[in-house]
């Protein structure tokens, strides 16, 4: 009874700035570049260099002011990284493709004239990892082939956490170049606070992506 | 501008304070002190080094969770009661064997074993999982195959062997009896002379003093009090006394050659160390210029070997070779390039691929590289390839690489395995140089690092079915379990042998 009263009296409040609101839709699509971080401890020959890759998705964005609205998205983006050894060169090289299904949620912020406005964003997001493949080349020190491959890696419930959450950001310019179009170009980044390996009872191995991209959309004004 | 500083600090806090650290992994690989300064002193600190480094270096943890093992209920389990050892006053060895033991048991690698102090008595306690399973599992078979050689004499007693040649690198163990024999025949003729010279006084003496000693060394299997025994007593010319190379003692090889009836090609060793005297590279870091027993010894082995390969290679090029069987029964494995004068000499040059391996390539429990195709080594030099039916006969004991063999034959069209369940250990270990190429290997250095794990660094699946064979083994083609009764120590006929001939012999 108290959570309904609560809502409503919000509601009520939201309600002369929801009228004056504008609704958008979009779409968008980027390159990223992610960067895996792991705690190499010994093993110090570890590389793990950031790759190049894709995002695109949707958005939805409610203005409740100029300058003010809030941002959705639903993107599938891919993470990935490249695992090399300085010990083992030429003989350990995998690249790895991570796809994952990523929903933003954040504040939009804008300003500037009215046909080109900069704007930011900030907020969280949450994703999940759908699939994980691998690429490169590995060696058999028994036998001493190095060994070509292209394989789905397959997920192990006890290590991999494939639910993702974080923090989100982004700055761009948008250019309001009809009366219900925008067009958007932007600089992003997906910071995640989850690891992608799960805690352990009594050892712990964080390890964590931080993907920044770039990407452009348009959207569609109501 | 100085609230934008602040926001952007906080935000730079908040980012980077929602990231944890991950704990400490520590390289177990060598006597760090930092690594096992707890466990010098404490039971905790031993279950600690035993439980980390198995958590980070241990190949089979996703099919050790497959078979209900988790390794954190371990911890939770089994700290308190290495805790409550160290509250003790004194732990006797069965004590702390029987708590080992209910840690590892349920470990499936076959070459995983443990070497532990009690730090209660001071003595190295050793535990091997797979030997705890085979006992539990199949342990009379265990206790009959252990040591077991196969003989031909029944064979040869029929006069179904047209040609047989054997030898063996433990060249005391050829030779003591003949030695012991010379000196009691020479004491005894020096001791019912009533007048000994000074000379022969001093002779008798010596082989009085030999005799002892050479017991002695015998009992207490002293092989590096050998040859410093058979330099002192040189001038005492007693046969086959000599300095002999010790490297023919790391795993002194037993190796038989035979021509069945039939025209059938036999081959039958005790250890996968042949390339320690084929291969010459190897032969001569080993062996040098090797002179006397060690030179008869090398070369013996070396030409048994060769007898059985021309014999299959002279036949097939007549069109009359029966079979080959190659018996690694009881055999406890060895050298992966072993292969290649085994089965790969009987296979096109190139390579076999009988098996695919998958290596330990981080400190999580899974992270693993991809699975492999595992090629054994064939015999490169132009050479026949067999056609005619294979047969390896394996048992219990049938290890490692004698499994890897075991594995071969029943991948191969012409290839049938005969005998029992091998043992269940083909994950191959490295040394602890090349622990940071795979993040697996030694942990610790045997009897000197209070904790000592061997652990191997891949884990090998069956092409057959995809499936990981450690603590499986490989299911013979044929299984015939071994007539222990019946075969008498030699005299009477081999089961195993029988259904090997009979195959060959009948195609059935």
């Amino acid at each position: 009874m108290k959570l309904k009263t609560i809502l409503a009296a919000v509601t009520l409040a939201l309600l002369p700035q929801m009228l004056m609101a504008q609704w958008r839709v979009g779409v968008n699509a980027g390159a990223t570049y992610n960067m895996y971080s792991i705690d190499k401890q010994y093993m110090t020959d570890y590389k793990y260099d950031g790759v190049w890759s894709f995002t695109t998705g949707v958005t939805g964005q409610y203005n409740f002011k100029d300058w003010f609205g809030l941002r959705a998205g639903l993107n599938v983006m891919q993470r990935n990284y490249r695992h090399t050894r300085s010990q083992m060169p030429n003989k350990l090289d995998m690249k790895y493709k991570n796809t994952y299904l990523m929903l933003p949620v954040t504040a939009n912020f804008s300003f500037g004239g009215k046909t080109l406005r900069g704007f930011t964003n900030l907020g969280i997001y949450a994703g999940y990892w759908m699939t994980s493949y691998r690429s490169g080349r590995d060696f058999n020190s028994f036998g001493g082939i190095v060994y070509e491959f292209s394989e789905k890696v397959p997920f192990y419930s006890e290590r991999d956490r494939r639910w993702d959450f974080g923090y989100t950001g982004s700055v761009g310019m948008e250019y309001h170049f009809a009366k219900h179009w925008v067009a958007q170009a932007e600089v992003l980044c997906y910071y995640s606070a989850i690891s992608t390996v799960k805690n352990m009872e009594y050892y712990n191995d964080y390890r964590y992506n931080t993907t920044i991209g770039i990407q452009a959309g348009v959207s569609y004004k109501f | 501008m100085k609230k934008i500083m602040i926001i952007t600090a906080g935000l730079l806090l908040m980012l980077t304070g929602c990231r944890q650290e991950s704990d400490n992994v520590m390289s177990y690989a060598f006597k760090d002190a930092m690594a096992f300064q707890k466990a010098d002193t404490s039971f905790v600190g031993e279950f600690e080094v035993l439980w980390n480094g198995m958590n980070t270096n241990y190949a089979l943890w996703d099919y050790e969770l497959e078979h209900g093992l988790d390794w954190d209920n371990v911890y939770r389990k089994y700290y308190p009661k290495f805790a409550e050892l160290d509250e003790k006053d004194s732990v006797t060895d069965e004590e702390f064997a029987d708590l080992l033991k209910e840690i590892v048991k349920p470990l499936h690698d076959g070459h995983l074993a443990f070497i532990i102090k009690n730090l209660s008595t001071g003595n190295f306690i050793t535990i091997s999982p797979s030997h705890l399973r085979a006992e539990d599992e199949r342990g009379e078979e265990k206790n009959a195959t252990t040591g077991f050689l196969p003989s031909l004499k029944y064979y040869q007693d029929k006069g179904k062997v047209l040609e047989m040649r054997r030898t063996s690198t433990n060249v005391i163990g050829q030779t003591y009896r003949i030695m012991l024999a010379y000196m009691e025949e020479q004491i005894t003729g020096l001791e019912q002379k009533t007048d000994r010279t000074q000379d022969e006084e001093e002779r008798l003496n010596a082989f009085q003093s030999a005799y002892e000693e050479l017991i002695q060394i015998l009992n207490t299997n002293n092989l590096n009090a050998y040859n410093p025994f058979a330099l002192r007593y040189e001038w005492l010319h007693i046969p086959y006394l000599e300095p002999i190379n010790l490297n023919l003692y790391e795993q002194p090889l037993d190796i038989t050659y035979a021509l069945l009836e039939g025209n059938i090609a036999y081959l039958s060793f005790n250890h996968f160390r042949l390339s320690a005297y084929l291969d010459p590279d190897f032969c001569k870091e080993l062996f040098g210029q090797p002179t006397g027993l060690t030179k008869l010894a090398v070369e013996s082995v070396q030409d048994i070997w060769y007898s059985w390969f021309s014999a299959i290679q002279e036949l097939k090029k007549t069109g009359n070779l029966g079979g080959v069987i190659i018996d690694v029964r009881s055999n406890g494995g060895g050298m992966l390039d072993d292969y290649q004068y085994v089965l790969g000499a009987l296979l096109p040059s190139g390579g076999h691929h009988m098996t695919d391996a998958r290596f330990k390539r981080g400190p999580g429990r899974f992270d693993y590289s991809p699975i492999m195709p595992q090629t054994m080594p064939t015999m490169k030099a132009e050479h026949e390839t067999v056609t005619e039916p294979i047969v390896v006969l394996c048992n219990c004991s049938s290890v490692s690489m004698a499994e890897m063999t075991s594995m071969g034959a029943k991948v191969l069209e012409n290839g049938t395995l005969i005998g029992t369940r091998t043992w269940g250990g083909f994950s191959a270990l490295s040394s602890s140089e090349t622990y940071s190429n795979n993040y697996a290997g030694y942990v610790g250095i045997q009897n000197v690092t209070p904790v000592f794990c061997y652990i191997p660094q891949e884990v090998t699946f069956s092409i057959l079915d995809g499936k990981i064979v450690e603590g499986r083994g490989v299911e013979p083609d044929i299984v015939v379990p071994m007539d222990f009764d019946a075969w008498n120590k030699g005299n009477g006929p081999d089961s195993q042998l029988d259904r090997a001939l009979q195959f060959i012999r009948t195609g059935n």
